[in-house]
């Protein structure tokens, strides 16, 4: 049987109707016909290096970073919708919460403090146990602990999809208005691999755009120095786990905090008896911003930080770090022995790691309150 | 006619020199293969075990690894006439037993007899400084102290029991002065004839560090980077701790 022109006419002119509409600014939400995303331009700074690794499969995209970024806002993830992403991470603290362990919708607190997300691009083990090997794998886990969002993936992305805003925003960002777990979870790290500060006062001493003062090129080389006290070399021994400009050289490391461990870090998740007590060095950019310290928050200020290693390191605790266990500005010495006065020196250049644009970057806020 | 003839006999020698230029191309297309180079890092002819295995060193102290790792560099095949034939481009190659990181491949080697191997030890003054990425240099990873200082070329991290004291064990080797190029006999040449199965293999002993020409007791010396005690483990790895070298 054949059709004649004057039975397709109807639908010829519906698919131009709907053509026009889609292609009309103005009337919202239009009818998505296309899949077409516009590749996301990272601009990498200078001071930063260039190996960074992004997913075969998830290469960013700028449909998908919008996306990302109003999930990252959205209490919709949350069990009781009470909290998102950044309510623990939040940008004016470089996407950390000021509380020394984090909290979750029942206002209990979980075991860990909350991380900075400051250049997670060129990281590839997440968590203070490195135990999420990549940022989507990340995304999951505090979705889901019962500690902190408490919310099944299933139930999440059926929230998600019932509202008018976000089928229309996966079709852009991943061809398919149909919300899924994978695509939440790679828009989430999409948005977080476009997090990168780069424009603090010691980024700018590096491309010479500004002048350090004495004290804080002093405690600059200081921070990068590993004691020599048989040669007359002074150093805090910071930069043998926070050197390289990401200020961290993403090892896991026992600093001395315990004896005897409550949270056995790394080693929970290897196995080994040998990572116990291990937890990431984490990056320092924003350090001053970021505060309390450590994977438990026991630390409130940077001076509580140097004290640490400088008076009250516990040199006998298991697997403490040969980097520490062997750093001191004492022949023999136990803990690092610097004076006062170095260990002022070496906060002031922890001040230069602020980067004021990082906290204040419109692209990185919260979508909903514009 | 002679003109005619002359001219003639120039465009068949053409022709002929051009078609066997042309075969000649064909059948004596250099072979250019790869070369696999891979590295077992032993201690006193075992295997190198990260932290779980006590060694000894020369010296009778006792130690656990933790972690080495070193940059080969500049990578270069010497033939069998003395000639370094082979250069391999923007050569750095970090050797990691953290992540098991123990061998690279050298790419497009001209078929030949080779007989020695070149490479320096940690990264040379030119690149040392620079925060470019070629091969393995990373500003961003643990090799490296600062912009200024450059990278580390070997990298030995654990702890020690010596006579008088124990603690930490952190040689981190650097400076320019400390890189150090070295030459090795391969013990049978490495001939290429096929393009598959060309392989160096290297055997290192770590005790080599502490042992000639300058003997390194942890009750002295636990820890270096770039002073005396840096130059004496530098010393020791550019003669003893490549201790040998194999071709098939």
């Amino acid at each position: 049987m054949m059709y004649s022109v004057k039975h397709l006419l109807p639908v010829f002119l519906l698919l131009c109707c709907l053509t026009a509409c889609s292609s009309d600014p103005d009337i919202p939400p239009a009818p998505v016909t296309e899949y077409k995303p516009t590749p996301y331009q990272l601009n990498i700074p200078s001071t930063l290096p260039r190996n960074f690794v992004i997913p075969p499969d998830n290469p960013l995209t700028e449909e998908g970073v919008v996306l990302g970024r109003h999930l990252f806002y959205d209490n919709k993830l949350s069990g009781n919708n009470t909290m998102s992403c950044a309510t623990c991470h939040q940008q004016q603290l470089a996407f950390t919460d000021g509380k020394s362990l984090s909290f979750g919708i029942q206002r209990m607190p979980t075991k860990r403090s909350t991380m900075s997300l400051a250049n997670m691009l060129w990281f590839s083990q997440f968590n203070w146990d490195g135990s999420a090997t990549g940022l989507e794998a990340q995304a999951r886990g505090p979705i889901e602990d019962p500690l902190e969002m408490h919310e099944t993936m299933v139930n999440a992305v059926n929230k998600i999809q019932r509202t008018p805003i976000y089928p229309p925003m996966f079709f852009k960002a991943f061809g398919d208005s149909t919300v899924s777990e994978e695509n939440i979870l790679k828009a989430l790290a999409q948005f977080q691999r476009t997090l990168i500060s780069a424009n603090s006062r010691y980024d700018r001493y590096l491309q010479s755009k500004e002048v350090f003062t004495p004290d804080e090129v002093e405690g600059m080389r200081l921070f990068m120095t590993h004691p020599e006290p048989g040669l007359g070399i002074r150093g805090g021994n910071c930069g043998d786990c926070h050197g390289g400009t990401l200020l961290s050289l993403k090892g896991f490391h026992n600093n001395g905090l315990d004896y005897t461990f409550k949270d056995n870090g790394l080693g929970a998740i290897t196995g080994r008896e040998t990572d116990n007590g291990k937890f990431k060095a984490p990056t320092l950019r924003n350090i001053a911003l970021t505060a309390p310290y450590m994977h438990d928050g026991r630390f409130k200020t940077l001076e509580e930080v140097l004290d640490h290693y400088n008076e009250h390191l516990i040199y006998n605790s298991p697997n403490l770090d040969p980097l520490i266990k062997e750093a001191s500005n004492m022949p023999n010495g136990r803990t690092l022995k610097l004076t006062p006065d170095e260990k002022r020196k070496i906060i002031l250049f922890l001040h230069t790691l602020t980067d004021s644009t990082f906290i204040q970057d419109e692209r990185f806020s919260n979508p909903f309150t514009k | 006619m002679t003109r005619f003839y002359k001219i003639t006999l120039y465009i068949v020698a053409a022709a002929y020199s051009l078609l066997l230029s042309g075969c000649s191309s064909e059948s004596d297309e250099p072979l250019m293969t790869d070369v696999e180079i891979s590295i077992t890092n032993e201690v006193n002819g075992q295997p190198l075990v990260l932290l779980d295995k006590t060694y000894t060193n020369p010296s009778g102290d006792t130690y656990v690894v933790h972690d080495l790792k070193y940059f080969m560099s500049n990578v270069k095949l010497i033939n069998s006439r003395g000639e370094a034939t082979y250069i391999e481009p923007d050569s750095y190659h970090l050797i990691d037993e953290q992540i098991g990181k123990r061998a690279f491949t050298l790419k497009n080697v001209k078929a030949d007899t080779y007989t020695k191997l070149e490479f320096g030890l940690g990264v040379d003054a030119a690149r040392n400084h620079s925060t470019d990425q070629y091969g393995d240099l990373d500003p961003s990873s643990t090799m490296v102290w600062d912009w200024d200082t450059g990278y580390k070329f070997l990298s030995l991290v654990g702890t020690y029991v010596a006579n008088t004291k124990e603690g930490g064990l952190v040689f981190h080797i650097g400076g320019d002065t400390n890189y150090k190029t070295i030459t090795v006999d391969l013990q049978q040449p490495l001939k290429i004839q096929s393009s598959s199965g060309n392989r160096i293999q290297i055997v290192t002993d770590l005790n080599g560090l502490f042992l000639e020409p300058n003997p390194i007791d942890f009750d002295e010396i636990n820890t270096a980077m770039t002073g005396p005690a840096a130059a004496k483990i530098a010393e020791n790895y550019s003669t003893g701790f490549f201790k040998q070298v194999t071709a098939n």
